[in-house]
């Protein structure tokens, strides 16, 4: 059994089921992320674990013991708020104080961990501004600080970074993942960038429309999505309409190799398959012709679209260095057969 | 941030001076030495102000407008944050009906309300008292408090509650802590708001106000009813001196743009 535990916990508001079923458990020092679209449910799964939304239905367990009902204050977890949430009134010192003197933690002690904690943030001679005089990212930290002073057991965080420009959201990714690992606290983080979910996270819950659809690792969440939303949700994807026939899938009389479920004949099948697992090849030399309708340079790879007799495919190269094939040329394409899967697309419609 | 034109600049002057141009000449008409109210032209005197306190009855009644709008202002502000965070905060049966009550003083003129409690007042044989004259000023002026503490609320950012709570704060620490300093801007606006509106206020204290409690604004009009004379404008000028020294010291102790706008 995990550290903390959600067992088909669910929201309702009016008749609204803003969270449907949910069942997750996350192991201590873990790091967990929930991803998903606007609206989808993470904020309100959050609140729940955090106390401050009440459950319809469901548990929540923390160490083995029944919180459902515990009031926030009680909890004692961490929270880090999207909009960071800091006392304005107060200075920097003064926030991250505040749960230790909740705590009734003698000055002396008090000053000492507000100080330890500062430096872990890198926030040591700011303790005495107040939030206005800070920048984003510092307010953020600042935040963190607060809600780590008191070691809470588990760590929520809102979306703690999609304020910041994309550079300072970066850096402070790393920084947050620095920061868990050397405290070592259990975290579970909400965010709707895929990019993000899957660089810092040991595991990714993906949500669609309250409910948990898939909950893996990074990279696994990557090369085996579970639904057609989660495969276009993250990453880039190309889906391929074919037909099944002769034990294999065909599109427009070409075979398309792939990982495949067997599937009747003459059922209508869908082939999925990354662009990055795509190789150009002179054209007559791979599976598909096809001519490069555009192209675009984005620093570490180049993308193109090719147009083939069965549709567009999106495929991406890295850079080598010199001038991969442009705009107008013919080219053909291979990949591996293990790189594609195949299935019957009644997976794709229910998503 | 914009600069304004020169056409703007000049019709920001223009109000600008006309808004401070009677109190200028109040002031000024103050330190004249003749019997009528005139600006002094050749010399300055002090006479007026001295007249002042050969008339004991009007430092009397200084010191009743200052209590009233004191206590009116404090007992409002105290009746208007718990009822501005249940009808901000809650959802419960009869809530717009207490919004309403809260606010419709401000429809209600300040005749009729003179009218109404000098009858009730002669009905429950409390003429003359000077609790219930407070009582009165409450009314009428908690309105605007109340405006201004809702404005307060409903501009904070509530997260930063929860934060606290989820911190270990409980509710009661939770407003000391954390909601009252937020919306503290609210409170020592509404607050002034309410004392200014209470020391001015004449149209029904004229009813409601017996000899022994007759408040500086009543004073004044009575005298003004008998005799114009220049004390009326020493009476004025000191009002004024008062006012704007509160001002600086509020200032000094807290930062006005602090306690009015929020320290954003
Ligand atoms: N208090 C409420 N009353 C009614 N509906 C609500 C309430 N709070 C949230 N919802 C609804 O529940 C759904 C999930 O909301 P939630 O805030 O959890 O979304 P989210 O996944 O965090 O989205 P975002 O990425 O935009 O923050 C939304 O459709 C929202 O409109
Ligand atoms: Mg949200």
């Amino acid at each position: 059994m995990g550290f903390l535990t959600l067992q088909s916990l669910s929201k309702v508001f009016g008749d609204f089921t803003a969270v449907r079923d949910v069942d997750l458990s996350v192991a201590k020092g873990e790091f967990v992320s929930l991803l998903g679209p606007s609206g989808c449910g993470k904020t309100t799964t959050l609140q729940m674990i955090a106390g401050l939304v009440e459950p319809t239905k469901g548990t929540i367990t923390l160490d083995g013991r029944d919180i459902t009902r515990e009031k926030p204050s009680r909890r004692g977890l961490g929270i880090v708020f999207q909009s960071y949430a800091l006392f304005p009134h107060m200075t920097v010192a003064q926030n991250v104080a505040f749960g230790l003197e909740m705590r009734k933690v003698a000055k002396a002690e008090r000053d000492r961990r507000v100080k330890e904690i500062l430096g872990l943030v890198h926030l040591a001679p700011f303790a005495e501004r107040y939030p206005r005089q800070l920048s984003g990212g510092q307010r953020q930290r600042v935040a963190i600080a607060r809600a780590l002073v008191i070691e809470p057991p588990v760590l929520l965080l809102d979306e703690p970074l999609s304020n910041l420009d994309a550079k300072l959201r970066e850096e402070m990714q790393f920084e947050l993942r620095r920061i868990q690992r050397s405290v070592g606290t259990t975290t579970i983080m909400v965010t709707h960038d895929q990019a993000e979910a899957l660089s810092i996270s040991d595991r990714v819950v993906v949500m669609e429309q309250g409910r948990m659809t898939q909950i893996d690792a990074p990279y696994r969440l990557y090369e085996r999505p579970a639904t057609a939303f989660i495969s276009s949700f993250v990453g880039k994807m190309n889906r391929i309409e074919a037909v099944w026939r002769g034990g294999r899938a065909e599109a427009g009389a070409v075979a398309l190799p792939g990982i495949a479920e067997s599937l009747p004949e003459g059922a209508p099948a869908i082939l999925t398959l990354r662009p990055e697992k795509i190789l150009l090849k002179p054209a007559g030399q791979g599976l598909l012709d096809g001519r490069v309708a555009s192209r675009f340079f984005l620093g570490s790879y180049w993308l193109f679209n090719v147009e083939t007799p069965i549709g567009t495919i999106l495929v991406s190269a890295p850079n080598q260095g010199g001038e991969p094939a442009g705009e107008g040329e013919s080219v053909a394409l291979d990949w591996p057969p293990d790189s594609a899967t195949v299935t019957a697309p009644a997976q794709g419609a229910a998503a | 941030m914009h600069r304004n034109g020169p056409i703007a600049l000049f019709f920001h002057g223009l109000v600008v001076a006309f808004v401070l141009a009677p109190l200028v000449v109040i002031c000024l008409v103050a330190f004249t030495p003749e019997n009528t109210l005139s600006i002094p032209t050749t010399s300055f005197s002090l006479r007026w102000f001295a007249a002042i306190f050969e008339h004991p009855d009007f430092v009397q009644s200084f010191y009743n407008s200052l209590w009233l709008a004191t206590l009116a202002a404090t007992i409002s502000i105290l009746l208007a944050i718990p009822a501005a965070l249940a009808i901000d905060r809650y959802d419960f049966p009869g809530r717009d009906a207490l919004n309403g009550l809260f606010l419709s003083p401000l429809i209600i003129p300040h005749l009729v309300l003179g009218v109404a409690f000098l009858r009730l007042f002669a009905l429950i044989g409390a003429t003359g008292s000077f609790f219930w004259l407070v009582f009165t000023h409450v009314i009428v002026v908690t309105p605007y408090v109340m405006r201004l503490v809702m404005a307060a609320l409903s501009g904070m950012d509530r997260s930063a509650e929860q934060a606290a709570t989820t911190l270990g704060a409980s509710h009661w620490t939770v407003f000391r802590r954390i909601t009252a300093p937020m919306i503290l801007p609210g409170i020592t606006g509404g607050w002034l708001l309410a004392f200014i509106n209470s020391f001015d206020e004449l149209t029904m204290s004229i009813f409601v106000t017996s000899p022994q409690t007759v408040t500086l604004p009543v004073r004044m009009y009575m005298y003004a009813t008998e005799s114009i004379d220049p004390m009326m404008a020493a009476v004025s000028a000191l009002m004024i001196a008062l006012t704007a020294a509160a001002m600086l010291v509020l200032d000094r102790a807290f930062g006005l743009d602090k306690i009015l706008v929020g320290q954003k």
